[in-house]
């Protein structure tokens, strides 16, 4: 009994405060507040519904690729970073101005730069690349949406990265260059293995946010398909069905469980691969010298 | 001693506080000069308006230099003091005096318990009371016009050849691909205006019907635009529309008139774009103010009200923001369009269909 009034602190604003919203969407998609009482029909007609689908399948490939580009930029800046380099304060200050920057804002910003006479079209006229500006807002593919998490998110996967690339012990990589690994076989050999952790949490807490993005694809996203929040937005605000509305809510909560748990599969097998270094056949021919 | 004189004060404020309540006079049998005399009195009123909450404050002092009445105009959103308004109902008296509504949200108030009938007003006969097929029987005036139509830019299209017709817009979303914009319905009312007079346009008849989805009827309509759907450009709101024109990245889209003129008086876009409403017909409406039955400042709301529906305030807030008139006297020569072209405004379609237009749209069209 004490153990349980110990914990009630931690678990009861987990349980009781945090769960309540989780609660409420619950009870909210069957409809049981409802005067027509509850029905699994919002789940049905929400689940059999095209648009649904269009979207989720726009949020994936939006935050997929959000996810990945902002890893995927920040490995060789976290490597880069690592070597001690004149105004390296500096530079990491610069780099993490975006986290400042509001998502509504940085999506404006966006906006203006590739608007039809933005920054971007002026500058490809003047250059005489373009003979007339071209039409880049708000594309169909979802781009700009994956551009801005990509710039969005790059110092938070560098965050994570970079303090996970600079807790490896110098001597293992210093080893690794004495036994003749290349550049890449030292990245991908060693210091990638070894910063799968960092890797799974920045993979996944970006791709989370990406998910339920609504700033970035409300104003730079596609006008031909809501994503998922934008959708879930609309169901509630302009059909008035806030039923089906709690359905999509946690449609985007089940999808961001299963991707973290998809996410921690794909990457596990990284971190526990073991192989040689150096081939087999590299050895060989330094033992016959 | 004390006692009995605090006790004394007490009870002469408990009087004079009763004396002067909106309790102790019912303005709805007294005389227009008695009114005028109580509202100088109760000297202040609020008004609850949903939007240019800014410009309203500043468009309001010269009632209150006139009448020495201080006007409030809280930060506010439509469902918000709507469903305000409705709460306090059932108390003695409430915080909200005037409220401006859309048209179609007095269908959703029990008129006679929540609003003060109106009739007490010397203008009264010249005013409206029904909006876009909503009557409010009395009990609100309308005071804001707003008339949807298509936002052009002249220097890039002939007055003389601007779209009159579906057959003519289709010819020029033809030969100008991506210069013709439609904005999301969810996203701005203009959209929705847009869609609504095609839908009046490819499926006649179609009022009172039932909304099945697949009746030949609405599909005439999502069939014309997903014909055309890779050469309109689809924009996010009304704002967004015209930001476009402005821009130039299109020619012609559709918008609000009040909201096209209000963005040029401020000086956000540029005073060369124009508006019409095309041959075909896109609807206009007004917006409703109504005075909360239990105001806390009855008689000041009702001289409020009298200013702001008088023919001289409709004509300046003409000027200032390009609303459409609403007094008959008003002088509507700023306005966008000429009371010739206003023959073809349409009235708006049930507000049951809105909802059904939106996400029909949505998925015959937008995400098709």
């Amino acid at each position: 009994m004490k153990l349980w009034l110990l914990l009630l602190p931690g678990l009861g604003s987990i349980v009781f405060l945090m769960g309540s919203a989780l609660y409420t969407i619950m009870i909210q998609s069957v409809g049981l507040h409802t005067e027509l009482g509850a029905s699994l029909d919002y789940w049905s007609d929400t689940l059999s519904d095209p648009i649904l689908f269009r979207s989720i399948e726009y949020s994936l490939r939006t935050s997929v690729l959000g996810s990945l580009g902002a890893v995927i930029l920040a490995y060789p800046i976290a490597m880069w970073l690592r070597k001690p380099i004149p105004g390296k304060t500096a530079i990491i200050g610069l780099l993490r101005a975006p986290m400042f920057v509001p998502g509504l804002v940085a999506a404006f910003l966006l906006i203006n730069v590739i608007s039809f006479h933005g920054i971007l079209n002026e500058s490809l006229l003047a250059l005489g690349v373009i003979d007339k500006p071209l039409r880049i807002t708000n594309d169909k593919f979802g781009w700009s949406v994956v551009m801005l998490q990509v710039w969005k998110n790059t110092p938070f996967a560098l965050i994570l990265l970079s303090s996970s690339i600079n807790s490896i012990r110098s001597d293992v990589l210093d080893a690794s260059a004495d036994l003749g690994a290349s550049a890449w076989a030292n990245f991908s050999q060693v210091v990638f293995p070894l910063t799968i952790p960092a890797l799974q949490a920045a993979l996944i807490l970006i791709f989370i946010g990406a998910l339920g993005d609504f700033a970035f694809a409300s104003i730079a996203g596609s006008r031909n398909v809501y994503s998922l929040s934008v959708l879930m937005h609309y169901t509630a605000t302009a059909y008035y069905e806030w039923e089906k509305a709690a359905v999509i809510g946690l449609v985007i909560m089940v999808l961001s469980g299963l991707s973290a748990i998809l996410i921690t599969l794909m990457t596990r097998p990284f971190a526990n691969r073991t192989r040689p270094v150096i081939s087999a056949s590299f050895l060989e021919r330094s033992h016959e010298k | 001693m004390l006692v009995k004189k605090v006790l004394k004060t007490s009870l002469l404020s408990l009087a004079a506080v009763i004396a002067t309540s909106a309790f102790a006079y019912d303005v709805t049998k007294m005389s227009w000069t008695e009114i005028q005399t109580q509202a100088k009195k109760e000297g202040k009123v609020n008004f609850a308006v949903w939007y240019l909450q800014p410009g309203w404050r500043e468009f309001v002092k010269e009632f209150e230099s006139e009448y020495g009445i201080k006007v409030r105009i809280p930060e506010g959103t439509l469902d918000g003091n709507r469903n305000k308004l409705i709460a306090e109902s059932k108390q003695k008296q409430g915080k909200m005096d005037l409220v401006a509504i859309g048209a179609a949200n007095v269908q959703l108030l029990n008129l006679e318990k929540t609003l003060m009938p109106l009739n007490k007003l010397p203008d009264y006969a010249q005013l409206k009371t029904v909006s876009e097929g909503f009557d409010s029987k009395g009990y609100a005036v309308t005071f804001w016009g707003n008339q949807s139509g298509i936002a052009y830019d002249p220097s890039r299209i002939d007055e003389a050849e601007l779209p009159q017709t579906f057959e003519q817009l289709s010819h020029y979303i033809n030969s100008h691909p991506k210069e013709f914009g439609v904005n999301d319905p969810n996203g701005g009312g203009s959209g929705g205006r847009f869609i609504e007079a095609a839908l009046r346009n490819f499926s006649i008849k179609f009022e009172g019907e039932t909304l099945d989805q697949d009746s030949p009827q609405w599909k005439n309509t999502w069939n014309w635009f997903n014909q055309y759907k890779d050469e309109i450009t689809i924009t996010g709101s009304n704002a967004d529309s015209i930001t476009r024109i402005n821009d130039g990245e299109l020619v012609l889209a559709p918008a609000w008139e009040d909201h096209l003129a209000g963005l040029q008086k401020r000086g956000a876009i540029t005073d060369r774009l124009k508006f019409y409403i095309p041959v075909f017909g896109m609807s206009g409406g007004a917006n409703f103010v109504t005075i909360a039955k239990n105001a806390k400042n009855p008689a000041a709301a009702l001289v409020f009200l009298d200013w702001l529906t008088s023919a001289d305030t409709q004509t300046k807030l003409n000027a200032k923001f390009g609303v459409a008139p609403q007094h008959p006297d008003a002088d509507d020569s700023a306005a966008l369009v000429s009371q010739n072209m206003r023959q073809y405004s349409t009235t708006p379609l049930n507000v049951f269909y809105e909802k059904e237009i939106k996400k029909q749209f949505v998925q015959k069209v937008l995400m098709y």
